[in-house]
C-alpha cells in the first residue's frame, strides 16, 4: 500500500527521464510504487537512494491498520525501529538499543520538519502526547540512525517526522468518534478548505481530537517490603488505605489518560503557517525508578503542554538559488502530582498525605535560514548551507505540600532558572554526476554555551550497478547535549550533576535493495558505537555522605542518583525488508526485521542492555477490493525475550527475563454503501503475554534475595470502533480503498 | 510578512504566556529549639532501666559518637517535635557536631532511638 508520488517527482528524484522508463514498464511500475522521503536530506527522494535508512508510513496504511498513535504505526508498520510500553508513554528502540524510562530523548520528533524535543527533559512522546491529531497526519518519515547532520541535538536513534497534510488532501469537513471498549475514546473533527486572502490564494487544514483512556483495571502482584517504616510504623502505599505494608492488587483508578489536541496549518502565497497546541495529562499506575507513589492514586498524575508555532517562507529566485525561511517558538511545560504517605514518603506526621509536585517549563525560539544551490540547474549538484539561530529558557522546580491544603511545608528544591543560545551552522552536498552514482556529505556544528562545540558530519554514497539495485554506504554522526534536568536539578532523591559532556553515536551502515517491479527487498547490516551515555547512578553510601557533609543533600537522604557520563555502547546487526503489491495493487504487504547485538560497557563491566530486545519485527497484510467492499487488514509485531528493565539490582536470585511477545491487530475498515460520506473501522488486538519487561514496586524497598519482580502487566485483548463522517470534500476526494 | 506579523504577536504571547508557574516558594522554618531541654519523663523512657527504649540507647552507646549526639539533642529537646523534619532542625546543630551523615556508623542507633521515641515514648516525649 505505498503511496503514490507524482511520477515526475519521483523520476526527478531517481535521476531518470520518462522517455528512459517508458520502454520499461517493470521499471515504471517500480518506480512509481517507492517510498520517497524528504526528512534525511531535507529534499524529496526515492527511500532507496535517500542517505539513511527509512521507512514512510502513509496516511492510507494509518487507516486501514487502526492505528491512532504514532507509536502504534511505528510498531506494527515501520522499519528498525522497537516500542516498548511502559503504561506511562512509551519507550521507543532502535536497532538493538532501547533505555527504559528515556522519555523520547534519544529520537527526534519533528512535526513538518519542526523540532519538538524540549531542552528542559530532551522528551518527545510518541503515544497520544504527541500532540498531533492523527487524522490530519499525511505521513510519518521513520529515520533509522543518526539524524544531527541536519537536525542537530537528541537525533541519536533516529529522526521521525510527522508530516501534515495539505488542503487538497484534507477538503470538507470531517468528523470522526471510536470507542474502545473499557479502555479508551477519541473523538474530533477537522477541515480543509481555501480562500482569498489579500488577492492571493490561502489554503487551510485544521483539526482537533480528544482523547480519554479510562482502563482497564490493571492486576500488579502484591509485594510486603522489607522496609520496617519510618518511626517504627507499618508502611501505608495506598491513599487512605490501611497501614498494612502491602504494596500492589488491583489498579482501576490510576491507569488514565486525557489529551486534547488541535492543529491548524495556513498556507497562503509562499508561506506555511502552523500551530499544535496540546495537553496530556495520565496517572501513574506504578511506582517506578525515581518516582515514588501510592498506589492505584487517581490524584497522582503527569502533565504535559505544549504550543507550538512556526512560520517558513519558501523563495525560488531562480532555478539556481532557493531561500527558505523559518521562524518558531515553542511553549511546553510539565507538572507532576505524586502524592505518597506522609510519614513514610515525607518523614512528616502532622497530616496524613504529603505530595511532590515537580513543574517545569522550557520555552525556546528561533530562527532558521537554509539555502539551496542548484548549480547545474538540474538538482544534480545541489549546495544546502543553513542556519539555526536559537535561543532556550528553562525553569523548573519541586515543592513538598500537604495534600489536604495545598500548602507548601518546605522550601522548593531542585530550582533551575536558565537560558542558553544555541547557534548551529550545517552544510550538505549533494552531488548525482550520472544515473548509477548518488552522494550526500555534509556537517553541522552546535555551538553552545554548556557544551563544547560539536560536529556531526555524514556522508553516503548510493551505487545503482543496476537499473534495479541500489548499494548504500552510509557514515553518520550524531549527539545529545545534556539536559537541564540532568545537569541542574537537585532534590532529595537527585544529586545535582553539574556539567556533564554530550553524549555521542558514530554509525557506519550498508544495504542492498532490489526492487522487481512491485516488489522491493532490502537487506543492509549496521554498527554503532556510543560514548559518554548519560545515566541516573545510584550514589555509594560514601558519596552520598561526602555530599551530605557539604550541605548538597540533606541529611534523610538516602537513595539517591546522579546523573553521570557512565557508559557506552556497541551494537551491531541487520536490518532486512520486503514490501510490495499484487493483484494490481489490491494486495499490500510489508515484513521488516532487526536482528541486533547490543552491549553496555561500564564501570559495572559489560552487560546487555535492559528491556532492549536483539531481534525484533512486525509484518502487514491488506487487501483493498474496492468500492464498498471491506478492507481487511491484519498487522503483528513481534519482539523476542529480553532483560527485564532493571534487571541487575542485587537481590533477584537471577536475572530475570521477559518473554518474547507478539501483538496482533486485525482492523476492518470501508464506508457504508448508501451512506455517502460516511465510513468506518472496526479493530481487535491481541497480545500474546500478559506481563512485559517493566518492573513495579520500590524495588530498593521491597527485594529480598529470593524475590522475583513484579512486572507491569500488558493489556491483552482490546476491541474498538470508529465511525466518521466525511462531508464537502468536492470532486476529487475519495477515502482510502476507492469508495466514492 | 504583514500576515506574519498579525500572527506572530498574539502567538508569542500564548506560547511565553500560558505556562506553568515555577517560582521557587520559600518557606520560613518553624522548628523550635525546645530550649528547655527534655522532660524528666521522655529521659527515664528513652533511657531508664527496663524501659521501653533502653535497648537502643544501649546500642547507641556502644557506637562512636551516638552517646555525644543522643546527650546533644536531649540538651536541645529535639524529642520534642513529632516531625523527623523539625527533629532534624532542631538537631541539626548535633549533626554538624558529629558530621553526622546517611553513611555514618551511628546512624542506625540514632535511627532506633527516633522511631522508639515516636513509637514507645510518644506519650512522654512529643509536646508539639
Amino acid at each position: 500500500m505505498k503511496a503514490r508520488w507524482s511520477s515526475g517527482l519521483l523520476l526527478a528524484s531517481l535521476g531518470l527521464s520518462a522517455p528512459a522508463l517508458a520502454d520499461d514498464t517493470e521499471s515504471l511500475e517500480s518506480a512509481l510504487s517507492q517510498s520517497v522521503v524528504t526528512t534525511a536530506s531535507t529534499q524529496a527522494e526515492s527511500a532507496s537512494s535517500a542517505p539513511a535508512t527509512s521507512s514512510t508510513i502513509t496516511a492510507e496504511q494509518l487507516r486501514i491498520y487502526g492505528i491512532r498513535s504514532i507509536d502504534e504505526a511505528i510498531q506494527f508498520l515501520a522499519l528498525g525501529v522497537i516500542v516498548s510500553d511502559p503504561l506511562r508513554t512509551p519507550d521507543l528502540g532502535a536497532r538493538g538499543v532501547l533505555l527504559p524510562g528515556d522519555d523520547g530523548k534519544h529520537f527526534l520528533l519533528l512535526v513538518d520538519g519542526h523540532s519538538v524535543n524540549d531542552p528542559l527533559y530532551g522528551a518527545a512522546r510518541f503515544d497520544q502526547g504527541a500532540g498531533i491529531p492523527i487524522d490530519v497526519i499525511d505521513r510519518i518519515e521513520v529515520i533509522v540512525g543518526p539524524g544531527s547532520v541536519l537536525y542537530g541535538s537528541n537525533a541519536m536513534l533516529g529522526v521521525i517526522n510527522v508530516i501534515t497534510k495539505l488542503e487538497k488532501d484534507y477538503r470538507g469537513g470531517h468528523v470522526f468518534g471510536e470507542y474502545e471498549w473499557d479502555r479508551s475514546a477519541r473523538a474530533g473533527a477537522g477541515a480543509g478548505f481555501h480562500f482569498d486572502l489579500f488577492g492571493e490564494r490561502a489554503e487551510i487544514t485544521a483539526a482537533v481530537e480528544y482523547f480519554r483512556r479510562f482502563g482497564p483495571d490493571l492486576s500488579f502482584d502484591k509485594q510486603a517490603p522489607v522496609f520496617s517504616g519510618v518511626n517504627g510504623v507499618t508502611p501505608t502505599y495506598r491513599r487512605g488505605g490501611p497501614a498494612d505494608g502491602i504494596w500492589g492488587g488491583k489498579v482501576s483508578d490510576a491507569y488514565f489518560a486525557e489529551a486534547p489536541m488541535g492543529s491548524l496549518r495556513l498556507r497562503v502565497a509562499d508561506f506555511d503557517i502552523s500551530v499544535l497546541a496540546s495537553a496530556y495529562r495520565r496517572g501513574i499506575p506504578y511506582t517506578y525508578g525515581l518516582v515514588d507513589v501510592d498506589f492505584d492514586d487517581d490524584q497522582s498524575y503527569e502533565l504535559d503542554r505544549a504550543l507550538r508555532f512556526d512560520i517558513e517562507h519558501y523563495a525560488a529566485a531562480s532555478a539556481f538559488l532557493q531561500l527558505t525561511s523559518r521562524i518558531y517558538a515553542d511553549g511546553f511545560d510539565y507538572q507532576r502530582r505524586v502524592n505518597r504517605d506522609a510519614l513514610q514518603g515525607c518523614f512528616r506526621s502532622g497530616f496524613s498525605t504529603c505530595q511532590y509536585y515537580t513543574a517545569g517549563r522550557a520555552r525556546w525560539a528561533g530562527i532558521e535560514e537554509r539555502i539551496s544551490l542548484n548549480w547545474l540547474k538540474d538538482s544534480s549538484l545541489v549546495t544546502l548551507v543553513g542556519l539555526d539561530a536559537r535561543m532556550r529558557w528553562v525553569s523548573a522546580k519541586e515543592d513538598a505540600l500537604n495534600f489536604d491544603t495545598g500548602e507548601p511545608f518546605t522550601s522548593s528544591t531542585g530550582v533551575v532558572d536558565a537560558r542558553a543560545g544555541l547557534l548551529s551552522p550545517y552544510l550538505q552536498q549533494t552531488y548525482k554526476p550520472n544515473l548509477w552514482l548518488d552522494l550526500n556529505f555534509g556537517a553541522r556544528l552546535d555551538v553552545e554555551e554548556r557544551i563544547s562545540p560539536i560536529v556531526s558530519p555524514r556522508g553516503a554514497l548510493a551505487i545503482r550497478p543496476f537499473e534495479l539495485t541500489t548499494l548504500k554506504g552510509v557514515y553518520s554522526q550524531a549527539f545529545r547535549a545534556p539536559t537541564w534536568n540532568e545537569t541542574d536539578v537537585g532534590t532529595i532523591r537527585q544529586a545535582r550533576a553539574g556539567s556533564l559532556e554530550p553524549e555521542v553515536v558514530r554509525s557506519l551502515e550498508g544495504s542492498i535493495e532490489q526492487r522487481v517491479a512491485t516488489q522491493r527487498l532490502m537487506f543492509g547490516v549496521f554498527r554503532t558505537w556510543w560514548e559518554n551515555l548519560v545515566e541516573p547512578r545510584t550514589l555509594t553510601g560514601a558519596e552520598r555522605g561526602e555530599l551530605q557533609s557539604r550541605g548538597e543533600l540533606p541529611i534523610n537522604a538516602v537513595n539517591v542518583v546522579q546523573y553521570r557520563n557512565v557508559a557506552t555502547l556497541n551494537n551491531y546487526g541487520y536490518n532486512a525488508s520486503w514490501d510490495g503489491t499484487l493483484a494490481r495493487g489490491r494486495l499490500s504487504y510489508g515484513l521488516n526485521a532487526t536482528a541486533a547485538f547490543a552491549r553496555r560497557e561500564s564501570g559495572q563491566g559489560s552487560q546487555l542492555l535492559p528491556a532492549a530486545p536483539n531481534f525484533f519485527g512486525n509484518a502487514h497484510v491488506a487487501y483493498v477490493a474496492g468500492g464498498y467492499a471491506p478492507i481487511p487488514a491484519l498487522a503483528v509485531s513481534y519482539m523476542n525475550d529480553r532483560l527485564i528493565d532493571r534487571p541487575y539490582v542485587s537481590g533477584f536470585r537471577s536475572t530475570p527475563t521477559a518473554p518474547p511477545i507478539a501483538e496482533l491487530r486485525a482492523t476492518l475498515s470501508g464506508r457504508f454503501p448508501g451512506l455517502t460520506g460516511i465510513g468506518y473501522r472496526l479493530s481487535g488486538t491481541y497480545a500474546t503475554e500478559s506481563h512485559g519487561a517493566y518492573t513495579a514496586g520500590n524495588i530498593p524497598e521491597i527485594i529480598s534475595p529470593t524475590t522475583l519482580p513484579t512486572l507491569a502487566p500488558v493489556d491483552q485483548y482490546s476491541v474498538f470502533l470508529g465511525l466518521r463522517y466525511d462531508f464537502a470534500t468536492g470532486d476529487g476526494f475519495s477515502e482510502p480503498g476507492g469508495a466514492p | 510578512m504583514t500576515l506574519g506579523r498579525h500572527l506572530l504577536l498574539p502567538l508569542a504571547v500564548l506560547v511565553f504566556g500560558a505556562c506553568v508557574d515555577t517560582t521557587p516558594i520559600h518557606v520560613e522554618e518553624t522548628h523550635k529549639d525546645a530550649g528547655a531541654g527534655t522532660s524528666a519523663e521522655c529521659r527515664e523512657c528513652i533511657m531508664g532501666e527496663g524501659q521501653p527504649c533502653r535497648s537502643a540507647y544501649d546500642q547507641c552507646l556502644a557506637l562512636p559518637d551516638c552517646p555525644e549526639f543522643h546527650q546533644c539533642v536531649l540538651e536541645r529537646g529535639c524529642y520534642s517535635p513529632a516531625a523527623l523534619e523539625d527533629r532534624l532542625a532542631c538537631g541539626q546543630p548535633c549533626i554538624d557536631s558529629i558530621h553526622l551523615t546517611s553513611s555514618h556508623p551511628a546512624l542506625p542507633a540514632i535511627l532506633a532511638l527516633n522511631d522508639c521515641s515516636q513509637r514507645d515514648c510518644r506519650a512522654q516525649c512529643i509536646t508539639e
